[in-house]
């Protein structure tokens, strides 16, 4: 099945004229303009940050710190003087990020409308990454890469579904070859903007510390010390992410078999004024330090029975009301990533932000849903170990700490990585 | 190889799931109205970063004003090529200085006086149309500030001054200490320079001749030269 979509793709992309995409094919589907985003629309301004959201949360230096570098870490951790490395890939696309509303110009041809027409269409991310590292316990290499990029298809799901694939294929040869784009690492700009980046570079670890020296294609060079922290530390302050969340309380405390464990913390996340790009926008932001904060208390029951989660979140402010309400039913030690074998979560729920209409968005109840499934393997007193995981999930609160202006956007990824 | 086929499986399911779930909206017929709704809200967010103020500022919008529907398509694209005119309106609002934010406030009539397209999104909450655009000139973040009235004088200086456009008539004021009057000291010509006294400390004016608008100010300085526009 997936040769022939492949062979599609490539029939659609020899076969269509710049512009004018399938025309004369007698459907009510086809996509025959050129279109340009709106300015000044809610829409335009979220598909603009959205973009540079994805290359910041999936590029080459958040993959290396949040993937590979925990993954050599583990696979290293016996400090047997021996080198391991690790080494991973990951597609993630996620569709309808933002809705966009665009202006398509006539075009004169056969079976193509020859008048102006407006639309909205939907914002669709893409991000592929790729990382090997490799140390001795005391040096070591690491090198990552990514590609990301969105695009505004029309609301065809034939087409939105080519492009996705020609974004997973393309894509996935263009993040191996990230640094042949040298030091100019944006292509275009706003929504439809590509962005390759990757990080070359050498580590050195001694007792307690950590010291990596490397290249970012996008930046330039950069060097990192990390010492290893109290673990009562890392408990009151956690997740200093991209998101810019803030949280504190318990995590995964064994209250023994079978009650599971139990997670009780609270956080907060602002949601800040849109960052205005450097490649355009207005330029108009004077505080963006300011924000509408969303603090939420969290209850969550993990392996309950070694198979059931249970999660609730009650937002506190601005607006007190349920933030989160989900159940899960996953295989023994998937939350641990102690799964050997076959794998699988699955998890479903609503899921509630306030309104933020300064994004153009009302909040409300949504549904949620997460699915994961996975195949991995590990020898015994081996650091060997590799996995192959794919995920689906749309209004989950990990897409809507990137994109909360996001609504029913779908999220697809998979990951394969490996360790010896 | 067990791996590899789960993976190509969970490839085609996910794409599958992706096709049957993502949402496929159309334009609402009052989005051109509502946009002009959410720049105000977001133009009131990044510049003063208060969410709660920017959220209640749309909803006022909500209260205030009614929208204008237009046949954007619900169940397709419109044909109509007057409708792109209508994102003006939101256009315009975002990229409002935030001193024009700061001085509209909460004036939701104020905010959709700054673009005709806002007349056609949108009316007062009774029906009642929006007064005819009368124009609109955004503040400058970079305009000029009133002169301030000087409190402490120093020694006698001499400065001189110069217009230097051929098109601009001005005039030349002196700002009195103590009574903050501007006292009128002349027409400044073209290209002729003029040699002024006065004490130091002690602030000038340039205005226009024909609408007495303010041109420039300086402070008195031994040896200053000021060459005006």
């Amino acid at each position: 099945m997936i040769p022939l979509l492949f062979a599609a793709t490539a029939f659609a992309q020899g076969t269509v004229p710049a512009g004018a995409a399938n025309y004369g094919t007698d459907g009510d589907w086809r996509d025959c303009q050129n279109h340009s985003s709106i300015a000044g629309t809610a829409g335009f301004e979220n598909a603009r940050t959205a973009n540079e959201t994805n290359a910041l949360a999936y590029g080459a230096t958040t993959y290396l710190q949040e993937t590979i570098w925990p993954q050599l870490r583990e696979a290293a951790k016996e400090a047997d003087g021996d080198w391991h490395g690790a080494g991973g890939y990951r597609f993630r696309t996620t569709a309808g990020a933002a809705s966009v509303p665009t202006l398509e110009l006539g075009y004169p041809y056969a079976g193509c409308p020859d008048e102006l027409r407006i639309s909205n269409r939907p914002l669709d991310l893409g991000a592929i990454n790729f990382g090997v590292a490799a140390t001795n316990g005391t040096v070591g290499l690491f090198y990552t890469s990514s590609i990301t990029y969105g695009y505004t298809p029309s609301n065809d799901p034939r087409e939105r579904f080519l492009l996705g694939m020609t974004g997973f294929t393309y894509g996935t040869m263009g993040a191996l070859l990230a640094p042949l784009a040298g030091s100019d690492q944006a292509f275009g700009e706003g929504a439809s903007a590509v962005y390759t980046d990757f990080v070359l570079g050498g580590l050195f670890d001694v007792t307690g510390v950590h010291g990596r020296l490397g290249y970012v294609g996008s930046r330039g060079l950069f060097a990192d010390i990390e010492a290893d922290i109290p673990v009562f530390a890392s408990a009151v302050i956690d997740e200093p992410s991209l998101s810019n969340l803030l949280s504190g309380g318990l995590r995964r405390l064994n209250t023994g078999t079978p009650a599971g464990k139990t997670s009780l913390f609270v956080r907060n996340k602002p949601f800040r004024p849109l960052p205005k790009l450097s490649s355009g926008g207005t330029g108009l932001v004077d505080d963006a330090t300011g924000g509408l904060d969303f603090t939420t208390g969290h209850l969550g029951q993990a392996d309950i029975g070694d198979h059931v989660d249970i999660q609730v979140a009650y937002a506190l402010r601005p607006t007190a009301q349920i933030h989160e309400a989900q159940v899960a039913v996953h295989s023994d030690g998937f939350t641990d990533g102690r799964d050997n074998g076959a794998s699988f979560l699955l998890r479903g729920g609503v899921v509630q932000l306030p309104d933020l209409w300064f994004y153009g968005v009302q909040g409300g109840l949504r549904p949620t849903f997460r699915a994961e499934a996975g195949i991995a393997f590990a020898e015994d007193g081996s650091a060997s170990a590799g996995s192959v995981r794919y995920l689906v999930m749309m209004n989950d609160p990990e897409q809507l700490l990137l994109f909360p202006y996001a609504v029913n956007a779908v999220t697809m990824g998979i990951t394969a990585g490996g360790s010896f | 190889m067990r791996a590899r086929v789960a993976g190509l499986v969970a490839v085609a399911a996910g794409l599958g799931t992706l096709l049957g779930c993502t949402s496929l909206e159309g334009m609402e017929a009052e989005q051109p109205c509502l946009e002009a709704g959410w720049a105000i809200s977001s133009r009131t967010f990044d510049c003063s970063g208060d969410g709660e103020r920017a959220n209640a500022r749309y909803e006022r919008f909500l209260d205030e004003m009614a929208c204008i529907p237009h046949e954007l398509g619900d169940e397709g694209p419109t044909k109509l090529a007057r409708e792109k005119d209508l994102f003006h309106c939101a256009y315009v609002i975002r990229t409002l200085t935030c001193a024009d934010v700061a001085d509209f406030g909460d004036e939701i009539d104020a905010w959709m006086s700054v673009s005709p397209a806002c007349n056609l999104v949108a009316t007062y909450a009774d029906g009642t149309p929006l007064p005819p655009f009368d124009g609109f000139e955004s503040n400058d973040p970079d305009a000029l500030p009133d002169p301030e009235c000087p409190t402490e004088q120093g020694g006698p200086v001499t400065f001189e001054i110069a217009n230097t456009s051929p098109s601009a008539e001005l005039d030349l004021y002196w700002l009195q200490n103590g009574t903050c009057q501007e006292v009128y000291y002349g027409r400044l010509d073209f290209a002729v320079p003029r040699e002024q006294q006065t004490y130091e400390g002690h602030v000038w004016v340039v205005r226009q001749t024909r609408d007495l608008s303010l041109v420039d100010w300086f402070v008195a300085e031994d040896g200053l030269t000021v060459n005006v526009p």
